[in-house]
Order: structure tokens, then C-alpha cells, then sequence
């Protein structure tokens, strides 16, 4: 996919006749109609990095390099609300913005994309002790696996 | 138990704050006035022998600026932009636009006409910003008067008269009458024995202070309302000296001066005729060929003699290689960019906040605000909105479009709402400065700069504290200032001390510009040898 079939989904995505139809107030004073408009095909990459590197000065991660099931899984529970409504977490409410309109369809899409970067190695953001973080990944490695490869049948993503 | 004083104690308290804090009503510019200077760079011209190259990034006023300047002295340019337009927060919302923020994409409605718009992000230019106005005559943009103050319209607070809206002409008369009765006389009436409880002290206190620019001790030892005499964009502004009471009284003026900003005479500000956009048009009247839209950059790399930039159209990618970066993208998105800039550059990247601001608009059914003696101005509330702007253009026709939100520090409030929840509060606040609000507007749209596609941001904020730059942040600004690898400038009015003006962003590209002349010349010092 597919720019184009995201631009595609986005565009879709917001123009829904219905969109607005639950709330009178909406539909009187601030009728929206996205239909074939040139929307941005860009909208990852803003917060996540030109490469989907990642961002820490916007709170963007890093998307490269995860698996797929696992992004999936996590657009879903930003979709849903379960992650990114945390009153005043800008980042996360920025997200939550961002997928809350997406089709199953469209994460799709999404996951098909963003699983075919490459990681792009960015700066890092974390300064912490390499023995102590050793020691404690003892207690991830059950989940995680011994070397951060990920397991799916614990719902954990890897690790590296 | 509340703790209570006289008013004879309060006028001890605030003799000396009176005396001098009326000294300042002289110079009543709101705000502070950095002093500005035209300087456009002088280039010299390169031919086809020694041409050499830029890359642009951002289409901005900086961007442009810096591209218009160096195209004019036979530079090879190219401007790579990320949106669909340039712009970037010069951005004048009409019929069928997109506002491209992400996740709440809207499409404006208001109805098709010349003067149904919107200036969504600079929207006012100070007679003070002379390079602003310098490329508005060069470009061939009409201006016209722009009214920020308007004593005709609203002031409304929940905390006043029952939240009832006031005109600013009785508020003001009436404030000023109070304070100038306190501070001149009646020292001797009896009823200066009433009571004044703490909470009416702090707020009269704070009054005093804020009328006067009165510091900690309630003395006034100069302002910067009345202007710099040196610096206050590209370097820390500088006050003008002080002037005496005695020698403010020697002119005429003196009562002429308190009065200035009311009745008859206003504040000198312009925007142009059809837009704030117009500007950015004129830049690319004479840019045709040089701005490519819809490119993302995604690596900005430093080489022993120019810069590789690499971007992706359409899926796509291409490298362009230059002598020259002049790089107005967002500090906070620059540093999710491939580059390879030293680490203290990169620190200095991503030190500056982001700001929040946030604007809304209606197009309202009817001028109503016309049958008001409104023609133009702002009315004021304590409510999330803040601010209610009524076109000073398009005056008797039948629509117009109106400012219905500007939350300029806080912006967040809005910004976590959906559409629908921004739409509804600026509605209910907007009923309470007048009354029959919801009937009148319609097709409201919001401008939440801190989700904004390719900005999520409006002005960076590189102070955390008002007292100004700690020698930390000033350390960081002047890593950012200096060219990465002699090569890459970052620019914009991001790259300022006065950020969120047009003024700063073209002062910023000025400023790179002499830079890269200056080490191309072998000399550290501004300009060209002679």
C-alpha cells in the first residue's frame, strides 16, 4: 500500500455522511465534507519520524521495526480509547485523534505500511545504567524472551 | 479571619505607585515594541562561473524570504515543502480549503466571496515591523488598516455584574475614573475610612502594577512598553532610558497622550486587502518555478563541502545535493529527521517547546455587530475564548466572518475537545458577550495549531520561565544560530527572541544570510570586506 490507499481510507474516513449526524449542534454550524480533498498522506510520519524513527521531542516512538500484530493491536486500543485518553497526556491524546475514525480496513493499511520500514537507528533518549537494566530484564525475559525477540502468545512485543 | 484596612492605609500603601504609575499612562502601547530595521542583505551576485546552490526547507515566510533573496543574487534554489501549500502559519482559511489538522481534517464552508476569510495565524501587522512591510511593497501587496482596538466593543467577565458584557468605553472610563480618584485626591474624604478587605487590596494592588509596568515594590524603574532602543528580535532587547515626570509634563501632549488609543485615533495596524495569504502569493509570484509541494523530507546530512537532502514525493524518494540548507521545518520535527548534526546541535533542537495556540471562526449570517457601532476590534471575556475579532474589511455587506476563539498560551483547553465539543463552547461563550450568538454564526471551523499537519505547533517557546533566557537557553539558542557544518541554517522565527511574527521570521532568514556571506568572505564579521 499504498499512499495512496491510505490517502484514500483517511478521505473515506472523514467524509462518512453520518459523521456529524449524532450531534445537531455539528451539523448546523460545522458541516464537514472531506470528499475528495487532498488530504495529507503524510500523517505518521509527522510525529513518528521522517522514517518512522521515532520522535522523543513530540513523544513519537519509534514504528519501524515492530511487528505487525503487535501495531495492530495497539491502533485498535487506541481507536477503542483504552490507550491515549489519559487526561493531559498530550502525545497519547494526539493519537487517540488521530486512528479514533480509522476502519478495520484502513489499520489494515496501516499495519501493512508501517511493518515494511526499515529501522532507522535514532538517537538515545534514555540514560540509564546497562548492568542494573540487565539484571532487571530477568523479570521480562519470561514474556519477552531471553534476548527481546518478542513471544506472541504472551501479547508482548519484542523487546530490541 | 479576613485581616481589613482603610482606604487612607491603601492610598499610604500606593503613593508612591500613583505618582509614577501615571507617568506611564503616557506611553500606553500595549504590549512591548521591539525595535526592527530593514537590512535586506546584500548579495553578491553569483553567475553561471560560481554558481552555487540552496535548498529551502518549509515554505514559510522564513523559507521564502531566505529563497526570494538569494534566487534575486543568481543563487540556484529549491524550496521543498511538506504540505500542499505555502505558507505555513500564514495560512488564510476560504470556501473549499482544507485545514489539515491531524485527525479533525475540515473543509471550510463559509460562502464563496472575496471577503469571506479568515486569518488563521498572523493576522495583524504592527507599523513596526518595516521588513514586513518592505515586502509587501516589493511584492506588490495592498494593505489596508487593520483596527485591534476598539473601545465599542465588549468587555465580559463571569466575576462582573453578574457575567452582563459592558462596552470597553464604560469599563475603561470607569477604571480609569476610580484609580485617577484614589491616586489624585481625597485623601481627607470620610470615605476613605471604608473598609477594603485582602482581596480587593491584591486586586488593586495588581491593577496599579500592571497599569504602571511597577515592579516587585510597586516602583516604577522604566518599561519596555514605550519601546527598545536596540535589539529585541535576533538579540535581547534593550529599554529606552527612562524620562522624568517633570519632563513629560513640559508637553502639551502629556494629556493627549493618555487618551491616544481611544475615539478617534487607534493603534497603526495593517493587513492586506483579500488575505494575510497575499503575502505569501507576492513571494511566489516571484518563486514560480523554485516550490515543490507535498515533499517530506526525510534526511538532512552534512558533506565535507554542501548538504544532502533526501525527500519523498508521492512515494518516491530523491537526494538534492547543495552548497546551502536554510531549514525553517520545526525545530520538534527536525529532530525526527535523519541527520547527522554534532550532539550539541541536536540538544539545542530539541530544547524548545512547542506552542498551543488556537483560533476558531463562524461566518456570522448577519454584520450584527455593525448594528453595534462595532466596525472592527476585539471584544474581551475571562472565558476559554478569550477574544471575539469583527472584521474591519467588507463593512456593510451582508456576511461576515468573525474570530470566535483565540487562546493564545493556553491553547490546549481547545485542542483536547472534538469538533463538535469546540463548535458548542465557542457558541456558549459567545452568547454571554452577546446574546443572540447561536442564531447568528454558522459554519464554524477551528485552527488548533498544536495538531496542525507538518507544524504541530504554532511559536516556539524557548524560555521556561518569564524573567527571560536562563545562560543555559541562551547557550542552546546560540548553538542552534550557528551553522551546522557551515552549511545548514536553521531559520524561521523559531530562531528568534521574539517568536509568532512574520517580522521575526524574515529577520532570521536576513540574519543567515549575512552569516553564510560573512564566512564566505573569511571574516566573522557581518557583511562584506571592503
Amino acid at each position: 500500500m499504498q499512499k495512496t490507499r491510505l490517502l484514500a481510507a483517511f478521505t473515506l474516513a472523514t467524509s462518512i455522511a453520518g459523521f456529524f449526524s449524532t450531534n445537531v449542534v455539528a451539523q448546523q454550524y460545522a458541516v464537514v465534507d472531506t470528499t475528495n480533498q487532498p488530504l495529507s498522506n503524510e500523517v505518521c510520519a509527522t510525529c513518528h519520524g521522517g522514517a518512522g524513527q521515532g520522535n522523543p521531542v513530540v513523544g513519537g516512538p519509534s514504528l519501524a521495526g515492530l511487528e505487525p500484530w503487535y501495531l495492530r493491536k495497539q491502533l485498535e486500543n487506541f481507536r477503542a480509547g483504552i490507550r491515549g485518553s489519559e487526561k493531559d497526556y498530550i502525545p497519547g491524546n494526539e493519537m487517540q485523534a488521530s486512528v479514533a475514525r480509522l476502519s478495520d480496513a484502513e489499520i489494515d493499511d496501516l499495519v501493512e505500511t508501517i511493518a515494511g520500514w526499515k529501522v532507522i537507528e535514532n538517537d538515545h533518549t534514555i540514560d540509564g545504567d546497562l548492568g542494573n537494566g540487565q539484571a532487571l530484564y530477568a523479570n521480562c525475559a519470561a514474556c519477552h524472551g531471553a534476548d527481546g525477540e518478542g513471544h506472541r502468545t504472551t501479547i508482548l512485543s519484542r523487546a530490541t | 479571619m479576613k485581616k481589613f484596612v482603610s482606604r487612607r492605609e491603601i492610598l499610604g500603601l500606593i503613593a508612591k505607585a500613583g505618582a509614577s504609575g501615571a507617568v506611564l499612562q503616557a506611553s500606553n502601547a500595549l504590549g512591548i515594541v521591539p525595535d526592527s530595521y530593514v537590512d535586506i542583505p546584500k548579495i553578491p551576485r553569483v553567475d553561471s562561473g560560481n554558481r552555487q546552490s540552496v535548498v529551502v526547507l518549509g515554505a514559510g515566510v522564513g523559507g521564502l524570504t531566505a529563497a526570494l533573496e538569494l534566487k534575486k543574487a543568481g543563487y540556484s534554489v529549491v524550496v521543498l515543502e511538506a504540505a500542499g501549500r505555502a505558507g505555513g502559519r500564514n495560512m488564510t482559511v476560504r470556501h473549499g480549503d482544507l485545514i489539515d489538522e491531524v485527525g479533525n481534517p475540515q473543509i471550510c464552508d463559509f460562502d464563496d466571496e472575496p471577503h469571506m476569510y479568515f486569518n488563521a495565524g498572523p493576522a495583524r501587522i504592527p507599523s513596526s515591523h518595516r521588513n514586513v512591510l518592505h515586502y509587501c511593497k516589493e511584492l506588490g501587496v495592498e494593505l489596508e488598516f487593520f483596527i485591534n482596538e476598539n473601545k465599542e466593543t465588549y468587555i465580559q467577565d463571569d466575576a462582573m455584574l453578574d457575567g452582563k458584557p459592558i462596552k470597553n468605553r464604560e469599563f475603561t472610563t470607569n477604571a480609569r475614573g476610580f484609580m485617577a480618584e484614589i491616586m489624585a485626591k481625597n485623601f481627607t474624604n470620610a470615605e476613605l475610612d471604608q473598609p477594603f478587605d485582602e482581596w480587593e487590596i491584591e486586586a488593586l494592588m495588581r491593577s496599579l502594577r500592571r497599569m504602571g509596568d511597577l515592579d516587585e515594590d510597586m516602583i516604577y524603574r522604566g518599561s519596555t512598553r514605550g519601546g527598545y532602543s536596540h535589539g529585541g528580535f535576533l538579540e535581547h532587547g534593550h529599554a529606552h532610558e527612562t524620562i522624568a515626570l517633570r519632563d513629560l509634563l513640559k508637553s502639551a501632549l502629556f494629556s493627549e497622550a493618555l487618551s491616544q488609543n481611544e475615539g478617534e485615533t487607534g493603534p497603526m495596524l495593517f493587513q492586506p486587502v483579500g488575505g494575510m495569504d497575499q503575502i505569501i502569493k507576492g513571494y511566489l509570484r516571484k518563486l514560480r518555478d523554485e516550490v515543490f509541494y507535498n515533499v517530506m523530507v526525510t534526511s538532512v546530512m552534512l558533506q565535507n563541502d554542501g548538504i544532502e537532502v533526501v525527500y519523498e514525493h508521492k512515494g518516491i524518494k530523491y537526494k538534492i545535493e547543495a552548497d546551502y540548507c536554510f531549514n525553517s521545518i520545526p525545530t520538534h520535527l527536525m529532530t525526527g529527521i535523519d541527520n547527522n548534526f554534532s550532539a550539541d546541535y541536536k540538544e539545542a533542537m530539541a530544547y524548545p517547546r512547542r506552542g498551543e495556540a488556537y483560533k476558531s471562526a463562524f461566518q456570522a449570517k448577519e454584520r450584527f455587530w455593525e448594528k453595534d457601532d462595532i466596525f472592527g476590534g476585539i471584544s474581551w471575556t475571562n472565558q476559554p475564548i478569550e477574544q471575539i475579532w469583527y472584521p474591519p474589511h467588507g463593512m456593510y455587506k451582508e456576511k461576515g466572518i468573525i474570530l470566535a476563539a483565540y487562546n493564545y498560551g493556553g491553547g490546549m483547553h481547545f485542542t483536547q475537545l472534538t469538533q463538535e465539543e469546540r463548535i458548542e463552547t465557542a457558541i456558549r461563550q459567545g452568547e454571554k458577550v452577546h446574546p443572540n450568538y447561536r442564531g447568528l454564526v454558522e459554519k464554524g471551523i477551528t485552527i488548533a495549531w498544536h495538531r496542525m499537519n507538518h507544524m504541530l505547533g504554532c511559536s516556539a517557546r524557548w524560555q521556561k520561565s518569564r524573567s527571560g533566557f536562563t545562560q543555559e537557553e541562551e547557550r542552546l539558542f546560540q548553538t542552534l544560530r550557528q551553522p551546522a557544518g557551515n552549511r545548514h541554517y536553521t531559520i524561521g522565527d523559531q530562531m528568534t527572541k521574539h517568536t509568532a511574527w512574520q517580522e521575526s521570521a524574515i529577520l532570521s532568514a536576513h540574519w543567515a544570510i549575512n552569516d553564510m556571506l560573512a564566512r564566505k568572505s573569511g571574516s566573522t564579521m557581518p557583511g562584506q570586506r571592503v
